[in-house]
């Protein structure tokens, strides 16, 4: 029982190789330390260095983490006793994360610019939130997935309330932070239960200790239900999305676009890993729970988003949806193959195509305030025609038309769920998206409509070589991600297997 | 079976005692400082249930753990109460019901 | 296993007794010749010009929530303590690497200005 004493300690201590396994985040960190005391003596009028050394870092990292896909190998490994994986998932994970923190900063300049929110930290915070994600996307270990979710939560929470002289951005982030904190809560007590009736925080012997004990251990089941809860809150899912329409209209458009995106992710590589992996041998426990809530969220998602006027509040529940497809194939991830992988290749489509839809508003937010009212968006194909094509591109593809990469994630998460003879929950998906292609379109006529003609039209700013280059960027991938199907899925095969390295 | 054993499904109620009274506040009271109060019940009823767990099964796993809550809760009252003195200097009365900007 | 806490509970029991009995032995023993002067409460010889009971400045706040943050993350110093000796290079440099980071936390508030009092 006594693990941790039996361990002789003056031996564990880890070595070089736990380190290279945490390479991309160490890498994060120190340009998180080094932001942040460059800060102090760069001057205002020069913040965009900041911009484009945490592009450096960001880019420095990515590399490091590309290379890390073929120095992990196929079966990856377990650094840090047990405590992180360094595996083809993590991986996976790191490069999404990078990737659309990568995009955010070089976005970021022109819009802090023309919000005057243009502060050095902002840069410092968006490191540490990305660390944070990066390695809640590798942990392996009840402790590490707490102190990873609360370094990328607080660190949003600042974020979301960056404007400080703004109202509605302080009051996302006061409600963020406490309805955050409370999911935690319910977080942690799952932990403390599932620690306590299984002896261990690390999920290899969590999994190992689950599939011996054969009477079935009802507060065990309790713990995994409370963590599901706090996980389900960080993904945004219905019934615990109350927060999401809020922040994301409130937060900084920016930062929107990165928490909506990158969160995500992250949280979503460590539920494929707690629950089709380390509590896999309790699956006919919580199933109906995650299946419930894949319901709940597209229900409540697609039907709550026909009624917006705001596009940033429609992308938020329209992210609540997304959320609940993406649970599908993690409902059905433990008795099928294709479950965690079109779970995976969703993430993957949902990074380009929502961080592109969110990039889209985040460009064309002017001086004045925050782009948001679907009538301000009017007209937009007349002036900027490649920005409105784009954004149409990216909602057609949140739509699930071919052939972009929402296609085929929805195709193959619909697929995982016929797999698995559920095809109640493929009906489920199939008819909520249905739904969502009102609201969705309904943005894409109201763009090309003529402007009125006695309304004062909102000024849209230049596009600048950032927002189309980044604009660009997500646009390839939603198509190759669409096209090129069977290039992307091997990547989210080879990321599946095993999703916890041997200790 | 020593005497923290015999005593920890105690402990273990009144860590679930504790922690569902601060859900409990948090859902009732109106006052975001009380509320985060609230949250500071709920983790350190967790901490409780942790510590209670790492007697019991005798691995000191339960009670480091316990040490990084504490500083993540310290952190994060940090970051609320900063905040919240935010949403009071622009002029809010503390009370979560008027944080209705965006309702619609 | 409960026996080992009796020196704590003797401990306590000092503790308690000394520090109710000086201030009783005090007030029964000493002389009482009160004045105006001194009923008023004690700061440091200075003459107390307004109540205490008011709100403090915010100020305050910045400062409590600074040494919130950086007296708690001493208590991994505590565990540390107790095995360094087995842990040898890597315990110090590991540590050494933790107050680097919470050093430059310091170094940033303090050229922030949060430590100034104004």
């Amino acid at each position: 029982m006594n693990a941790l004493a039996a361990l002789p300690l003056a031996t564990a201590t880890p070595g070089w190789h736990d380190l290279v396994g945490l390479l991309p985040e160490l890498i994060v960190a120190g340009g998180f330390l080094a932001l942040m005391l460059l800060d102090l003596v760069v001057p205002p009028a020069r913040r965009t260095w900041l911009a484009v050394f945490s592009g450096a870092v960001l880019l420095g990292a990515l590399a490091v983490s590309v290379w890390g896909w073929y120095d992990a190998g196929a079966a990856g490994r377990s650094v840090f006793f047990g405590a992180f994986a360094y595996d083809r998932l993590a991986v996976f994970g790191n490069c999404v994360i990078l990737g659309t923190s990568l995009l955010t900063v070089v976005i970021s300049p022109g819009y802090l610019i023309r919000r005057k929110l243009h502060h050095g930290e902002y840069y410092s915070l968006l490191m540490a939130a990305t660390v944070g994600m990066m390695l809640l996307a590798g942990a392996t270990s009840l402790m590490v997935i707490f102190l990873a979710i609360e370094l990328l939560s607080i660190s949003l929470y600042i974020l979301s309330g960056f404007s400080r002289q703004e109202e509605r951005s302080q009051e996302a982030a006061v409600k963020y932070l406490l309805l955050g904190s409370f999911a935690s809560a319910f977080l942690l007590f799952g932990m403390a239960l599932v620690y306590g009736e299984t002896g261990h925080t690390q999920l290899a012997q969590i999994a190992a200790s689950m599939s011996r004990s054969l009477p079935v251990d009802p507060l065990l089941v309790g713990g995994i239900i409370l963590m599901f809860v706090g996980l389900a809150f960080k993904v945004s899912a219905a019934p615990f999305h109350a927060w999401t329409p809020d922040v994301y209209q409130g937060a900084p458009t920016s930062v929107t676009t990165f928490m909506s995106v990158a969160t995500k992710v992250a949280a979503f590589i460590v539920i494929i890993r707690l629950f089709d992996d380390a509590f896999a041998s309790y699956y006919s426990h919580w199933s109906a729970v995650v299946i419930a809530v894949a319901i709940l969220s597209m229900v409540v998602g697609n039907f709550a988003a026909l009624t917006q006027t705001s596009i940033k509040r429609m992308l938020a529940y329209s992210g609540i949806a997304q959320a609940g497809y993406i649970l599908i194939g993690v409902a059905v991830g433990v008795g099928t193959s294709l479950g965690v992988q079109g779970a995976l290749y969703y993430l993957a489509a949902y990074a380009f195509t929502n961080l592109g839809a969110f990039a889209v508003v985040t460009v064309m937010s002017g001086r004045g305030e925050d782009l948001d009212s679907y009538d301000q968006l009017r007209g937009l194909w007349h002036r900027r025609p490649y920005v409105a094509a784009a954004l149409a591109f990216f909602l057609l593809s949140l739509a699930g038309f071919p052939p972009t990469a929402g296609f085929i994630g929805k195709f193959l998460v619909f697929a995982a769920a016929i797999q698995a003879h559920n095809v109640a929950l493929a009906l489920w998906g199939i008819g909520t998206s249905a739904v969502s292609v009102f609201y969705y379109l309904r943005v894409t006529l109201i763009m090309f409509q003529r402007p009125k003609e006695d309304a004062p039209a909102y000024e849209w700013p230049r596009t600048g070589v950032a927002g189309s280059a980044v604009l660009l960027v997500t646009a390839a991938g939603t198509l190759v991600l669409g096209v090129f199907v069977v290039l992307v899925l091997t990547v989210a095969t080879m990321a599946q297997t095993g999703t916890l390295p041997g200790t | 079976m020593t005497l923290s054993q015999s005593m920890f499904p105690w402990i273990l109620l009144t860590a679930a005692f504790l922690f569902t009274l601060g859900a409990l506040g948090v859902l009732i009271r109106r006052n975001p400082l009380v509320v985060f109060m609230c949250i500071e019940l709920m983790l350190n009823a967790v901490n409780l249930a942790l510590v209670g767990y790492s007697s019991y099964l005798n691995s000191e796993e339960g009670q480091v753990f316990a040490f990084m809550v504490i500083v993540v809760a310290a952190a994060e009252v940090v970051v609320g109460l900063g905040l919240l003195t935010r949403v009071f200097s622009i002029g809010r009365e503390l009370d979560v019901d008027d944080l209705d900007e965006m309702k619609q | 296993m409960l026996s080992d806490y009796a020196p704590i509970l003797v401990f306590l029991g000092i503790c308690i007794l000394f520090g109710a009995g000086v201030p009783l032995l005090s007030s029964v023993l000493g002389p009482r010749r009160p004045s105006p002067e001194k009923e008023l409460p004690y700061e440091s010889g200075i003459v107390p010009s307004i109540s205490a009971r008011r709100r403090f400045s915010v100020s305050f706040y910045v400062t409590a929530m600074l040494f919130i943050v950086f007296d708690v993350e001493s208590i991994f110093l505590f565990p540390w303590a107790t095995i360094v000796r087995q842990l040898r290079v890597f315990g110090v440099v590991e540590m050494g690497v933790f107050i680097l980071v919470l050093l430059l936390g310091l170094v940033y508030i303090w050229a922030k200005g949060a430590l100034r009092w104004d």
